[in-house]
């Protein structure tokens, strides 16, 4: 299992980047990109955001 | 290894910006690091509002009208806005069937206009367009695109890393902002005290402002709490909920009450959705001391909720005149920058470091009928002010003369407001859970 951003509702308002425990996500070109290597798939990123962006992808 | 910087300063926000281009403005070397590329562009919840009409951690504001220019004068500085404004005069909170407490008297208002207005709507974008024009005609050299991920101190100097790219100061000012990386990293959230994750959705709303023009309105239906705020654009507000409980689908909340509530739904008949804009709040408290291996944390990031965009821009304003002075006294460490520690203990820390503020989830207690008498007995207009911490006590304490009405009118509503009371500290704990990852 991976996370993702859905950069489709992603507002790019850069708040799991800054939560992030793993510093595992960046804004890359004013997107939100999750780094899997560093992800520990703690899922905060998709408990908190309001517009659901981050999702799981087998 | 790049050149040697005076000061790096990461985050391009009210308060980073302030710091570079003053830095800049003092002759330093200055590094400004942003992780947009756009950083004129705010993607997040932000009314771009100032407020006027008293002081609030020390300072007060003035808009210039005919420079155009904000001006400080309690700190020394003025910044340039050459863009679109409107007035805010004041708060309304309605109640779920249409009662409403004032704050600010509106009829005032109609009649004096913006003598009497406590705060102004600016475009944000602008304003962070016209600082960092003043930043770059100041030398600061601008990084955009520029994710940091630590900061280490080694000898005299710090190293900020972003990525494969490591920048070299003497002093790091940290604006990166209310949930700040930097803080994290530097083991401040340690010791600071967590209340949660306040997560908010806001649907940008094209029409015409349903309520009277320059008001801030808090809306509340028996399930949810909304903000309605209007923007410098008179055809263009913001209708917000929020919530900690990561369950709660806030789209669906706003969906419900824009259609369906049976008060509301009629002022957004005429209004279209244009936008989608949120943003994520993870709550600390205060940081006493903000400063550790030469990285002093300004604005937001060493604050609780958000701080306001005039004490961002003091901070930032305030912390680039102490590195100077460090700078030119040779201190490299905390004892030259004593004086802003100073500044920001009487400021801010001393009068509100350890102020709380409790959840307030009235519908959680009271139905929507006993929300409306509460809202019903408020007769007067409470002062208006953009400080929220007078805002707030003064709310309060107009609800502390009027329980013994209510004790003698409403019973049943003294005693929810006391159990509501009790329960606090629990609603507490189960907020701060929610902002815990899955176990």
């Amino acid at each position: 299992m991976v996370i993702k951003i859905n950069t489709e509702v992603c507002t790019v308002c850069g708040g799991c980047i800054d939560i992030c425990p793993a510093t595992a996500i960046s804004m890359i070109n004013d997107n939100v990109v999750i780094d899997n290597d560093l992800c520990t798939e703690c899922k905060i990123c998709v408990k908190i955001c309001p517009v659901n962006a981050p999702a799981e992808e087998e | 290894m790049s050149k040697k910087y005076d000061l790096v300063v990461v985050g391009a926000g009210p308060a980073g910006l302030m710091a570079a281009k003053a830095a800049g403005e003092n002759g330093l070397e200055v590094a400004l690091l942003e992780r947009k590329t756009d950083m004129t562009k705010i993607s997040r919840v932000d009314a771009g509002a100032l407020g006027i009409n008293e002081y609030h951690f020390m300072e007060i504001l003035k808009y210039n009208t005919r420079d155009k220019r904000f001006c400080f004068p309690v700190c020394g500085f003025t910044i340039p806005y050459d863009g679109p404004w409107s007035s805010v005069y004041g708060f309304q909170i309605h109640s779920p069937g249409g009662n409403r407490i004032c704050i600010g008297d509106w009829e005032e208002v109609k009649k004096k206009g913006d003598e009497v207005a406590l705060g102004i709507s600016t475009s944000k974008d602008k304003l962070m367009e016209c600082l960092l024009l003043e930043a770059e005609k100041f030398h600061v050299d601008v990084f955009p695109g520029t994710n940091v991920t630590d900061v280490k101190k080694s000898g005299d100097t710090v190293q900020v890393v972003a990525g494969d790219k490591t920048f070299e100061a003497c002093f790091v000012i940290a604006a990166d902002g209310v949930n700040s990386r930097i803080a994290r990293v530097l083991g401040f959230n340690k010791e600071r005290k967590f209340h949660g994750t306040w997560r908010s959705l806001c649907w940008e709303m094209e029409g015409e402002f349903p309520i009277d023009p320059g008001s801030f309105n808090f809306l509340l239906s028996d399930k949810a709490t909304f903000s309605l705020v209007p923007t410098y654009r008179k055809d263009l507000f913001h209708l917000s909920t929020f919530s900690y409980n990561p369950a709660t689908n806030l789209n669906a909340v706003l969906e419900n009450f824009v259609k369906e509530d049976k008060t509301y739904s009629s002022w957004f008949a005429r209004a279209s959705r244009v936008g989608t804009i949120n943003c994520i709040v993870s709550e600390h408290s205060p940081i006493k001391e903000p400063f550790k291996d030469n990285v002093l944390l300004i604005g937001d990031a060493a604050w609780f909720k958000e701080i306001s965009n005039m004490a961002s821009f003091c901070t930032g304003w305030k912390a680039a005149n102490s590195v100077t002075q460090a700078l030119l006294e040779k201190k490299y460490n905390k004892d030259g920058l004593s004086g802003y520690f100073k500044w920001w203990n009487e400021s801010f820390y001393e009068p509100h470091g350890s102020v709380e503020f409790a959840s307030a989830e009235l519908q959680k207690f009271l139905s929507g009928e006993e929300i409306d008498y509460l809202a019903s007995i408020v007769t007067k207009p409470i002062k208006a002010t953009m400080n929220f911490y007078t805002l707030f006590s003064s709310i309060g304490r107009t609800y502390a003369e009027l329980l013994p009405k209510i004790q003698e009118e409403r019973p049943e509503i003294m005693d929810k407001l006391i159990e509501m009371r009790t329960k606090s500290a629990d609603l507490g704990e189960q907020q701060k859970k929610w902002g815990f990852p899955n176990k």
